[in-house]
């Protein structure tokens, strides 16, 4: 195989849902102001959990997004929804993605959760054999690609990464590359996953949910809040995106992937800052380039230890700016990356640093002059952003994005 | 055969992976020996009528393997049989395999459903039957994720490239080598273990058991290809195939809409090959062990090919349907099957969603011993 | 039942789940052992016996106590806290 013969990749369409609505006006406008996505729990039965609070999705109706909603599970509802807000966005019409080869790429940690959690019922409820073959059809996980691909009538390459709450940074990723050397002419990359019982039981059961609400960064952090929602971003080549004078909210600089390989649950300092080494160096990017690092910032002890050594490892003495936007949306697992994604290439695009609203004080343990951006949006010029995502397995993946010159 | 698939000349401009060695666990029993040749093996599928929890369906669990003494006793109970599987696969690959990359230029990807359904079940039921919902068992919530098996078959190997897992029905071992190939393209790693995994359970048997989705005489099954790949002509040593194309589809147009896809998908992959249908010696179609689309997939094949099909490899009485493994076993098939000149096969897969996807692999004469 | 026959019932449940949990013999756990340096216990493991004691002892023992549990005494320590009366 030659070469791959390079073409800068540029995001011109932005969609989200989100615990602040349909829509990434609300979602940014909600981070921004630092308000809050997160309330009870409404989505399964909350009785008899000791935490009760999540960061959903309120008042979903997949009707008035989708053509065929009765074929697809919550996550496939959200990842295509923002799809079509993202073609919407960036002014191509639905047509002339349908024509191309379009691919679509996106992340999900749990899949179609909710579906698997009605088989469950159906099993505990009336037995094994009760099992319905429509629902355990509808519960590959690869169908959020594939939900994203139908309702836009794309005929393009799907793929759906189950990389857990990494999966958004590895599905951008991989568009970027299939956009960069020309195997897509497009690209719709993101994530999305369903709030759900089990996941919400798991964390619950490790002892990693927050009291109230996330506060990443904080002394007094303990904890995630679980969240749902889906978001997707349209890559098309640069130069396309510029003939056509297209809105560049950012152009995509390159990504890096590690493995702990050591720990299903803890994380790696030492893999994590090779893994932005990497990055970076994919990118073509020097660490003091960096004006601002979109954290994981869970909210859990464990992470934010972790992410500040790693980022204390590459950035040295001078650490950009970072901050994490699940304060306000909670996690929302493979989703998450790909949040931090679309908020960070608005940050470039309009100049300002996301904050870290329910940061109260500083931990002193992460270490002195740590600029995590609390309260409300900060005005900034930001030139280059990093976006990190973190997973069980020890799997981390970090994208780069950069302000495109108007 | 055309001077582009010279195995043992320079590298092709086309090809896209060198196979370097392989781990596979299947119904048919235990390397590429076992799927030699076609029809059954040992053991016979057993039927669920000696389990209660079974439908009165055949069948296939992989055949000669202990978990246990691949994997040592210790933690084995937490794992699912899909990350057991997982890693006694990549453990396999990386055994057959020469030294090459070092482990942090070494990634790993497979291909899945949903990951485990009985880890995901055992912890739902749980969230129903204990006193308080999150009283599950927190050793057995990794196991939950799709992520799991992928990484804890990092863990296993050492491994800390890029470790990542795709989704993707019985087209996800595909999904699998196309991602492998991308990351070898774009220097995200030097070697890439790529595969699929799908396990049994009494639920999903069950959803088949009604939804009489089998073809008549395929047991359901579970299994585990996982293949090393190299960038082509990067590596030094035994050869068990070159991938020359790999690429997957999608429609929603219903199955006479995957049926064209799917031709279009092969004819697209036999260009990108730089080969033409009637290069092809072989082909392994995927979905014959399921009702309805064997049916799909052999239209596309008649359009491709008219009336000049090349002899298929069939393998559904080999290792039954294995589903999310399908196509990762059919690559299998095809490695340990080159015939005495070698030849070029033409896998296909068609998945129930609208998927469509082939892959293109140019077999050596002769490999004398499989793994 | 005296408290003492409770006490010892209940501490011969925790070895069992925490032989259990660590896959060891009863032959290799002594009150001086330490589950992390003697076993290899992980941060996994150690919620994992938490978690049977929740689930079966009975009992519910809260977040902020469940992140150390370096040996056996500390384990039967945690259990007997959390069965007397007043926490039932």
């Amino acid at each position: 195989m030659s070469e791959p013969a390079v073409r800068r990749v540029a995001v011109t369409g932005l969609g989200a849902v989100s615990g602040f609505g349909t829509g990434k006006d609300a979602l940014v406008a909600g981070i921004k102001a630092g308000r809050s996505g997160i309330g009870p729990i409404e989505q399964f039965d909350a009785a008899g959990f000791d935490h009760t609070l999540a960061g959903e999705v309120r008042g979903f109706e997949p009707a008035a997004h989708l053509r065929r909603p009765g074929r697809w599970g919550r996550s496939g509802w959200f990842a295509a929804t923002a799809a079509r807000e993202a073609v919407s966005d960036s002014g191509l019409g639905p047509g002339s993605l349908a024509a191309a080869r379009t691919a679509s790429s996106f992340g999900t940690t749990n899949g179609e959760s909710q579906v698997l959690e009605r088989l469950a019922e159906q099993v505990v409820g009336q037995g094994t054999d009760a099992v319905s073959p429509e629902l355990a059809g509808r519960t590959d996980a690869g169908r959020i690609a594939a939900a994203v691909a139908a309702e836009l009538g794309l005929t393009g390459e799907t793929m759906t990464f189950g990389t857990a709450c990494a999966a958004a940074n590895y599905a951008i990723g991989y568009a970027f590359d299939l956009v960069r050397t020309g195997e897509a002419d497009y690209a719709l990359c993101g994530g999305a996953d369903a709030a759900n019982r089990a996941t919400h039981a798991g964390f619950h059961r490790l002892g990693a949910l927050a009291r109230d609400v996330p506060r990443p960064f904080d002394k007094d952090r303990d904890g995630i809040v679980t969240a749902e929602g889906g978001v997707a971003l349209l890559l098309e080549p640069l130069d396309d995106a510029l003939a056509r004078g297209a809105r560049v909210y950012a152009e995509v600089l390159g990504y890096g992937m590690t493995c702990d390989a050591r720990h299903m649950t803890n994380p790696d300092a030492a893999s994590i800052a090779e893994c932005i080494r990497i990055a970076q160096r994919q990118a073509g990017i020097k660490p003091e380039e960096v004006d601002y690092v979109c954290a994981h910032g869970t909210g859990t002890r464990a992470n934010e230890a972790a992410e500040v050594a790693a980022v204390r490892e590459v950035f040295g003495a001078r650490v950009p700016p970072i901050s994490s936007v699940k304060s306000v949306l909670g996690h929302t697992m493979g989703a998450a990356a790909g949040f931090g994604a679309l908020i960070s290439c608005v940050a470039l695009d309009e100049g300002f640093l996301p904050p870290n609203a329910t940061l109260r004080e500083p931990d002193p343990e992460l270490g002195p002059d740590l600029d995590c951006v609390p309260g409300v949006a900060r005005e900034a010029r930001v030139r280059v952003a990093q976006n990190h995502g973190f997973a069980f397995g020890g799997n981390n993946a970090v994208t780069l994005f950069g302000k495109v010159a108007a | 055969m055309t001077a582009v698939l010279e195995l043992d000349g320079t590298r092709p401009a086309t090809a896209v992976a060198d196979i370097t060695g392989c781990g596979v666990l299947s119904a048919a029993g235990p390397g590429l020996a076992a799927l030699r040749g076609t029809g059954w093996r040992s053991p016979l599928p057993r039927t669920a009528s000696d389990e209660p929890d079974w439908p009165p369906l055949a069948v296939a669990p992989v055949a000669g393997f202990d978990p246990a003494e691949t994997l040592g006793s210790r933690g084995i109970a937490r794992l699912s049989r899909s990350e057991q599987l997982a890693m006694a696969a990549c453990l396999a690959a990386l055994d057959a395999t020469r030294e090459g990359p070092g482990a942090d230029r070494t990634g790993i990807v497979l291909g899945t459903s949903m990951g485990s359904a009985r880890a995901v079940l055992d912890l739902l039921r749980d969230t129903f039957q204990q006193a308080r919902p999150y009283l599950v068992n927190p050793s057995g919530f990794p196991s939950t994720m799709m992520v799991s098996a992928a990484g804890r078959a990092a863990i296993r190997t050492g491994l800390t490239g890029v470790n990542a897992t795709v989704s993707g029905g019985p087209v996800a071992g595909l999904h699998a080598v196309r991602y492998a190939a991308q990351a070898l393209r774009n220097g995200h790693a030097d070697r890439m273990l790529a595969g699929a995994v799908e396990e049994l359970s009494p639920e999903a048997a069950w959803a088949w058991h009604h939804g009489n989705a089998l073809a008549a005489d395929t047991p359901l099954a579970e299994g585990c290809a996982v293949f090393t790949l190299d960038a082509p002509g990067t590596a030094a040593g035994r050869r068990l195939g070159r991938i020359l194309a790999c690429e997957t589809a999608f429609t929603a147009d219903g199955p006479a809409a995957v049926s064209a896809l799917l031709a279009r998908t092969v004819r697209t992959a036999l260009a990108r090959a730089g080969v033409t249908a009637a290069d092809v010696t072989t082909v392994v179609p995927g979905a014959r062990g399921r009702r309805g689309w064997a049916a799909v997939e052999e239209r596309a094949l008649r359009a491709v090919f008219g009336a000049g099909a090349p002899p298929c490899l069939e393998i559904a009485g080999t290792v039954g349907e294995a589903h999310a493994a399908g196509a990762a076993l059919q690559l299998a098939a095809a490695l340990a099957n080159p015939g005495p000149d070698g030849g070029l096969a033409l896998l296909t897969s068609v998945g129930t969603d609208g998927s469509a996807g082939c892959l293109v692999v140019d077999l050596p004469a002769s490999p004398g011993e499989v793994p | 039942m005296s408290s003492t026959a409770i006490s010892g019932d209940l501490r011969e449940k925790v070895r069992q789940i925490v032989l259990d949990v660590l896959e060891i013999d009863t032959a290799e756990l002594t009150e001086e052992s330490s589950f992390i340096d003697d076993f290899g216990a992980d941060s996994l493991l150690v919620i994992e016996m938490f978690a049977r004691f929740e689930r079966q002892l009975g009992i519910r023992i809260p977040k902020d106590e469940m992140t150390d549990l370096p040996d056996l005494p500390a384990a039967y320590a945690i259990a007997e806290k959390y069965s007397e009366p007043s926490h039932v």
